[in-house]
């Protein structure tokens, strides 16, 4: 089983430190994504994995072994980067056998080998070709096919997608999660793009400063974001973040009073809050109504407004000048300077302490991810059989 | 009523931006080889009378003892000459050039620094140098040699018509192994980091990546400093002159294109110089020079392509 | 399985760094070695030469009777003066036609393009006999003028090419926002083009100065007398008539070789920064 651990691992370029520690179990089979902004070491950690870098301190485990001192290519992985590092002297075929041909393995063993893999990639009738002469989605399956021959256990992606336009990204995007589903192997991807996480990720581990800020499933972060970070980093537009203050604490939730003095309920857990904190209260943008429906309301002005067709955005400046943004339907008819009401659910209010890390949602919804999901189904259909 | 249309005015410019630079290389360099080329097929009578003369020049040289003798020693020393630069600079060159870009080596802008510096200097003054520290009167290099226990190596070797050639080369290697060393460099520079990354992960070796991956990618750098190392090697002319003279000595063992060359044009104690036969010899060697030039466009340059990286 | 852990990696390092320093001092020491016992007595030269001078074999004797018998102070002006005015025409018309040829499309566009790059392969040294017939036609044999005018000829084609490949890269829109507000070609070209390719021109400079600092052919052929010597000949010629006076001799060959490598040292980085600089893959 190819388990990857990572144990209190750092690292450190001369006296400048990189990570600070990072430790995270990865289970065989699983698609985890590496997502933070650039600097926050998550390309680092990904080098490391692979080998091409050293490990300050801590310990690597690939499939039980510590492999700290073992090169990359013994360790089992294969790497695809984010230039796709194909060698421009080498055809398709040459590219993709190289790995084998320097490892020493026989001629019609690397045959068969480069077939298959083109197969699946549906790249055989690229082989004759220079790297040159593809276009940039080509070069990016002749990048997986290369890591597909060495029959790795581990996949590692390093940003795969950024070279790439809108529209191949996409497709790429999806042609990568099939790839995941047919070879089963586990996938540690790096990108700076939440949407790329949310939607590849199995497990998304948001990286910022060195350190781990959270991991959990996409729905988890998208629920409950941990810090302020987590909560800005995940969702798009970003979340609404409004200064406030508890006002009363009562058994399943807080009464917060924002910066524009409207008051608001937020169920979280309350243990450690008490009167008169100083908070940060968020709302996503999806989560704002127009019109005064739901139970918290808020007077804001519009200042700018953007028609997507599937929904409208809109900007707003709430009574003390502090601005938010909200995603109302797509046949909005507010106007331009307009004075609206619009309105939220309690159940949808992060809080944020002094420190900016959250306090617990109370009322939050389904947060497993599609593969926890089948697992359990599959155990409930199991039990229901006995 | 009729439109009159402005007339396209005369591109001022261009002559402004051409004309200047254009008519000093043209008047100093094109006019004059041509001349050199045209005045080959003259002969010059001891009164200064030209007259044509047809390849009559040509052939003395090429097939006339008193004259192919000496032509077709300086040009197979010239040959030698090349041969060594290519099989000891280069080489060296190389090395050092990949040595020198191994991630992370500390004190390389200083090495590189130093190492380019005698390229720096006059090949006279380096001539000079080496002449004074392979002086056997002055011993420095016979004692070195003794400490490392290679002293009956020593030899004369500037004096020594077996050895003579040999030395001047390597002196030469000596002073330029720091250009292509740079320009191999660049070229290694270039090279993306991930390439070399993804021969790591890919499980090759060290000295695979280097075969596979990197030399097959700074060819056309090498070529071109090979075609470079040609035209400056057959058109040489420094060095010999500073360390043995324009005799070659000795017994004309040094003698290259350049050298036969000024003593045809100027003359040496016992033959007048002749400009006419000088020229001849001027459009042999840029025949020769050609050749290298064509083959490297022709043969190699078409064969090994460059890669975008 | 291979292992790469810190001490195989730095065992490594040891070894490029002894192979690089051990060339480093193959470079240096004959250089050094002629510095040193140029501050040297006759004695001291020949006793121990590798030692460095002492107060007992101190001497500037080599230096005063070269001072005294030649006049390097002229002849370095001598090469100063030529270098510099060689370079600046070169990078100013080399920059004018590359600017020109990659700019505008006219009739012989390409013809002069061919000949031009021709003269980065072909050397200029084959035209001799020409050059030295041409020169005495002008009556210029015997000046500086005439080795500026060489030198000119000689170092336009190369920085052609090097410059063409950096105009290459000025982004066509600064060009085009330029012609829209009505400024003229001309100043164009000075006043954007010019600013813009200005880091190129160490480049061009060092290919340019390494060959017309050095050369001895031209001055021997085209300015060999009293007066015009530039140093590299000043210093063959005093040295073919002192040869056996190793004072002087040394003393000449680092006078020769001490300015040339303080200025390399200050413009050491440019140099290099030039030469390793992409336009010369």
């Amino acid at each position: 089983m190819a388990d990857v651990k990572l144990n209190n691992i750092k690292k450190s370029f001369g006296n400048v430190n990189i990570l600070h520690g990072i430790s995270l179990d990865i289970k065989h089979g699983e698609f985890v994504v590496l997502v933070g902004a650039s600097g926050c070491g998550k390309s680092t950690l990904l080098r490391l994995i692979a080998g091409l870098e050293e490990i300050t301190s801590g310990s690597l485990e690939i499939s039980g072994r510590e492999v700290n001192h073992i090169a990359p290519a013994q360790r089992g992985i294969a790497m695809v980067f984010q230039s796709y590092a194909l060698y421009p002297h080498m055809n398709v075929f040459k590219n993709m056998s190289y790995g084998l041909k320097v490892n020493g393995k026989g001629k019609d063993f690397i045959k068969e080998k480069v077939l298959e893999a083109a197969n699946t990639l549906d790249i055989g009738h690229l082989l004759e070709r220079l790297p040159r002469e593809l276009s940039g989605g080509q070069r990016q399956r002749v990048a997986i096919g290369r890591a597909i021959v060495r029959d790795p256990n581990v996949f590692l992606f390093d940003e795969p997608l950024s070279n790439l336009d809108a529209a191949l990204r996409v497709q790429t995007r999806v042609e990568i999660g099939k790839l995941h589903k047919k070879l089963g192997t586990t996938i540690i991807y790096v990108t700076h793009d939440q949407i790329e996480a949310m939607t590849l990720g199995d497990k998304i581990v948001v990286m910022n400063e060195g350190l781990i800020s959270q991991a959990g499933t996409p729905l988890e972060l998208y629920q409950h974001p941990c810090n302020k970070f987590v909560a800005g980093f995940i969702g798009s537009p970003k979340m609404n973040m409004i200064p406030g203050k508890v006002l009363a604490i009562e058994a399943d939730h807080l009464l917060v009073e924002l910066s524009d003095k409207s008051i608001s309920k937020a169920y979280v857990e309350t243990d450690t809050a008490s009167i008169g904190d100083n908070i940060t209260f968020g709302i996503r943008p999806e989560h704002l109504v127009e019109g005064a429906l739901q139970e918290t309301s808020l007077s804001a002005k519009v200042s700018l407004i953007e028609q997507l067709g599937e929904a409208t955005y809109l900007y707003l400046t709430l009574g003390d000048g502090s601005e938010i943004v909200m995603r109302g339907e797509g046949e909005s008819t507010t106007t331009f300077s307009e004075q609206i009401n619009i309105s939220l659910k309690p159940e949808h209010v992060h809080i944020f302490n002094s420190e900016g890390i959250a306090l617990r949602r109370t009322r939050a919804g389904n947060t497993k991810s599609p593969a926890q999901l089948a697992q359990l189904k599959a155990q409930t259909a199991e039990a229901a059989a006995n | 009523m009729t439109i009159i249309r402005p007339a396209r005015p005369f591109p001022w410019h261009i002559l402004f931006f051409i004309s200047p630079g254009l008519f000093i290389y043209l008047t100093v360099s094109v006019y004059p080889l041509l001349d050199t080329l045209w005045l080959g097929f003259y002969h010059e009578a001891d009164d200064g009378q030209l007259s044509f003369a047809g390849l009559n020049n040509y052939s003395k040289l090429l097939f006339n003892a008193i004259w192919s003798d000496p032509f077709w020693n300086a040009a197979w020393n010239n040959l030698k000459f090349f041969i060594i630069h290519m099989l000891v600079q280069n080489p060296i060159a190389l090395l050092l050039a990949v040595l020198m870009s191994s991630s992370k080596l500390r004190l390389r802008s200083t090495y590189r620094t130093l190492i380019f510096m005698p390229t720096m200097l006059s090949v006279v003054i380096i001539g000079f140098v080496w002449q004074l520290i392979l002086s056997p009167i002055w011993g420095i290099s016979e004692n070195f040699l003794y400490s490392i226990g290679l002293g009956h190596w020593f030899d004369a070797w500037l004096g020594k018509e077996g050895s003579a050639l040999i030395t001047l080369a390597l002196i030469s290697v000596w002073q330029y192994v720091g250009m292509p060393m740079m320009l191999i460099y660049a070229a290694l520079l270039g090279i993306p980091d991930e390439l070399q990354d993804a021969s790591v992960v890919d499980g090759s070796s060290g000295w695979q990546t280097f075969l596979y991956i990197k030399l097959p990618l700074i060819m056309p750098t090498i070529g071109m400093v090979s075609i470079l190392t040609f035209v400056a090697n057959f058109n040489a002319f420094e060095l010999i002159y500073a360390v043995k003279g324009a005799l070659a000595g000795p017994n004309f063992s040094t003698d290259i294109m350049g050298t036969l060359f000024y003593r045809t044009f100027f003359g040496f104690q016992l033959q007048q110089g002749s400009s006419t036969m000088g020229a001849a010899v001027a459009t042999l060697m840029f025949l020769m020079i050609l050749l290298g030039v064509v083959f490297y466009l022709f043969l190699f340059q078409r064969r090994v392509q460059r890669f975008a990286l | 399985m291979k292992l790469f852990n810190l001490r195989h990696d730095s065992s490594k390092k040891l070894m490029i760094h002894a192979v690089l320093i051990s060339y480093t001092l193959i470079a240096l020491f004959p250089i050094w070695v002629v510095i040193i016992n140029s501050f040297k007595s006759r004695k001291a030269i020949f006793n121990d030469p590798l030692a460095l001078p002492t107060a007992d074999t101190f001497t500037l004797i080599g230096f005063e009777e070269v001072l005294l018998r030649s006049e390097f102070g002229l002849f370095f002006s001598n090469s100063m003066i030529v270098t510099m005015i060689s370079i600046f025409c070169v990078l100013l018309f080399g920059a004018m036609i590359a600017w020109a040829l990659t700019e505008y499309k006219f009739p012989g566009n390409l013809a002069i393009s061919v000949i031009v790059a021709m003269g980065i392969m072909i050397p200029i040294r084959l035209g001799t006999i020409g050059i030295l017939e041409l020169m005495s036609s002008l009556n210029l044999v015997n000046t500086l003028t005439s080795l500026v005018l060489v030198y000119i000829a000689q170092g336009l084609p190369l920085a052609v090419y090097i410059l063409s490949e950096f105009i290459k890269q000025v982004p066509k829109e600064l060009k085009e926002a330029a012609r829209c507000d009505g400024v003229g070609e001309i100043k164009i070209f000075f006043t954007i083009i010019v600013p813009l390719i200005r880091p190129s021109i160490a480049t061009v400079a060092v290919f340019t100065m390494i060959p017309i600092w050095n050369d001895l052919w031209f001055p021997l052929i085209l300015a060999p007398s009293d007066g015009n010597q530039t140093i590299t000949l000043g210093v063959q010629q005093f040295i073919g008539q002192y040869v056996t006076d190793w004072n002087s001799v040394l003393a000449s060959l680092t006078l020769a070789i001490v300015p040339v490598l303080i200025l390399y040292l200050v413009f050491s980085r440019q140099l290099i920064r030039g030469l390793t600089s992409g336009a010369v893959k």
